[in-house]
């Protein structure tokens, strides 16, 4: 009776455990996140004169285009002049870029609102051809009136790298007709370069 | 009469062999008995402090220029009460840092993702360690020879942008990525 | 006396005697006839013949990988009995001990210790519970139960209870492998 008894539950105790042991469980896992953020951000930096093309440019004065000779001296027509100013920029985001021209051209310091003679002009129009990015766009400053002017374009994707403006002074362009002489004085204009949200 | 005394010899012997018989079963034994059970082979992850699972790097540029910010960090995290009831691997991956927002390809200059590398310490002798933007990560998965439980250190470092240094990173409010640290039985 | 080992040792010798022609008419003497029943316990065959109590530890929640609650697993040992007085039941356990014989690491157990009773016997009850260490030492742990005065015949009942892990830690994985003996025979105390 008792030697039954062990050989029995020997066997049976066998089979049972090894259809047992063979269970596992899924692998645990541990989830983590990791974040952070980019504003939205831009930069300009200080205007520099290209090299090459130059033409009746003298030099970029701190953050001002000194133009050579404006004024043919024998018939004050305007004498063309070309030069090329980049500003190293960066937009993280869709922006626009917006060009302001202060006076609508080249005008006489402390000479607004007054009108010239008969016959001669006194604001010199230009363009301002930007390229920024695949954006390109041309900004015609008419010297028409004096006042603030602006051409606003739109940039749809982030963009680095120059802001490029071409400047150009036709020959003879005047806000009378072509090749009216102008009335002598210092002549500027302030150009303004914005980045910024749409 | 004859009869008679066979009889009681015959009964006679027969009562002495009964006898030495019976003296040694006055105890009976039943076993040993096999009781069993088992125990399957377990892995369970543990906690993290304050259910913080969150590497938060803030601000990931130089507001100034764009650029992504050379010393990104986040503190690492604890996971403690994880155990392997047997032999174990620990396995760890990593998703790029990526804007969550920006749809399509990142423009000329730009990049949208940032790589970096995760590792899980603490179960092995050897760090498990992924790298987002390597080849291949063979030290991913580490073995452990024997059961174990304890602390699991989980840390994130070396970001760098997806395409090189000189690209800057788009805006975006969102940017994302995963950590997974996973513990499985061998059985 | 002497003609009794005359009718012993000589029963043929009177039969001889009588075929002589002796002279009596009748006679009567007593044999005793004697038999005796030694003391004698039986254990029933278990019924069940081993036991498995399953999958021991628990698969989630805030204990998991520890000990899970295991129902008490009964063995039956039918028509039991002693026909003698001055009887007890011991029994002997060992603990669960896993196969794995690795070195256990800190915070786990490779034993699951058990409280075995057998019932009815005597009034106080046979009971014993293992303490085996988290490393599987010491296994074994034996008891007896009270001394019974009468002889009696039952089905005694093996039960299994009271499962726990050392420092209730966390058991290592594997197949477990525990027994029991249970004797029935005469008791050290005796009765009066």
């Amino acid at each position: 009776m008792r030697i039954w008894a062990v050989t029995i539950g020997l066997g049976l105790a066998l089979a049972c455990g090894a259809g047992a042991w063979a269970q596992t469980s899924a692998p645990a896992t541990l989830p983590f996140t990791v974040t952070g953020s980019a504003p939205q951000i831009c930069a300009v930096s200080n205007p520099v004169l290209s090299s090459g093309a130059l033409i009746n440019f003298q030099s970029l004065n701190g953050t001002s285009l000194q133009i050579g000779e404006l004024a043919d001296p024998k018939t004050l027509a305007t004498n063309t002049a070309q030069a090329t100013v980049t500003f190293q920029a960066v937009c993280n985001y869709p922006h626009q870029i917006v060009l302001e021209s202060q006076n609508n051209g080249l005008y006489r310091d402390g000479a607004a609102g007054a009108t010239p003679p008969t016959g001669f002009a006194d604001g010199v129009p230009y363009t301002a051809q930007l390229t920024w990015g695949d954006v390109t766009s041309t900004f015609f400053v008419a010297a028409t009136t004096r006042q603030t002017t602006q051409d606003r374009v739109v940039v749809p994707k982030p963009t680095a790298g120059d802001i490029k403006i071409q400047l150009t002074i036709q020959a003879g362009a005047s806000n009378l007709s072509a090749n009216s002489p102008l009335i002598a004085g210092v002549y500027t204009d302030t150009l303004r370069v914005t980045v910024e949200p749409q | 009469m004859t009869r008679l005394a066979t009889t009681l010899t015959t009964l006679a012997a027969a009562l002495g062999l009964a006898g030495a018989a019976q003296a040694a079963t006055d105890t009976a034994t039943v076993g040993p008995f096999q009781v069993t059970g088992n125990v399957p082979a377990l892995c369970a992850g543990g906690t993290v402090s304050n259910s913080d699972t969150v590497f938060a790097l803030g601000v990931l540029i130089d507001t100034a220029t764009g650029f992504m910010l050379p010393n990104l960090s986040a503190p690492p995290k604890t996971v403690t009460g994880s155990f392997c009831n047997t032999r174990s691997t620990i396995s760890i991956t990593a998703t790029p840092l990526t804007a969550q927002a920006f749809e399509g390809a990142a423009p000329t200059g730009f990049t949208k993702a940032v790589d970096y590398t995760a590792t899980a310490s603490g179960w092995t002798t050897t760090a498990a360690s992924f790298t987002t933007d390597a080849a291949s990560n063979p030290a991913a998965t580490q073995n452990r020879n024997t059961a174990f439980t304890g602390d699991i250190t989980v840390a994130v470092s070396g970001f760098s942008p997806v395409g090189g240094a000189a690209l800057r990173l788009v805006s975006d409010p969102n940017y994302q990525g995963t950590v997974t640290v996973t513990l499985a039985a061998v059985s | 006396m002497q003609r009794f080992l005359t009718l012993l040792a000589g029963v043929s010798a009177l039969g001889l005697a009588g075929q002589a022609g002796a002279a009596v008419n009748s006679d009567q003497k007593s044999v005793p006839v004697t038999g005796s029943v030694a003391s004698l316990c039986v254990l029933g065959l278990p019924s069940p013949a081993s036991v498995d109590v399953g999958q021991m530890a628990q698969t989630s929640g805030a204990s998991v990988g520890k000990i899970t609650t295991i129902s008490e697993h009964d063995v039956i040992l039918p028509a039991s009995f002693c026909n003698y007085a001055g009887t007890q039941v011991t029994i002997e356990g060992s603990a669960l001990v896993a196969a794995d014989t690795s070195a256990v690491q800190p915070d786990f157990a490779r034993a699951v210790n058990f409280t075995s009773t057998v019932t009815p016997w005597a009034t106080t009850q046979a009971s014993v519970t293992t303490s085996a260490g988290a490393d599987g030492s010491n296994p074994t742990a034996t008891a007896s139960g009270g001394t019974l005065c009468n002889p009696k015949l039952t089905d005694l009942k093996l039960a299994l209870t009271n499962f726990t892990a050392p420092s209730n830690a966390l058991l290592v994985a594997g197949g477990y492998t525990g027994t029991v003996t249970i004797t029935l025979g005469p008791s050290a105390g005796g009765c009066i």
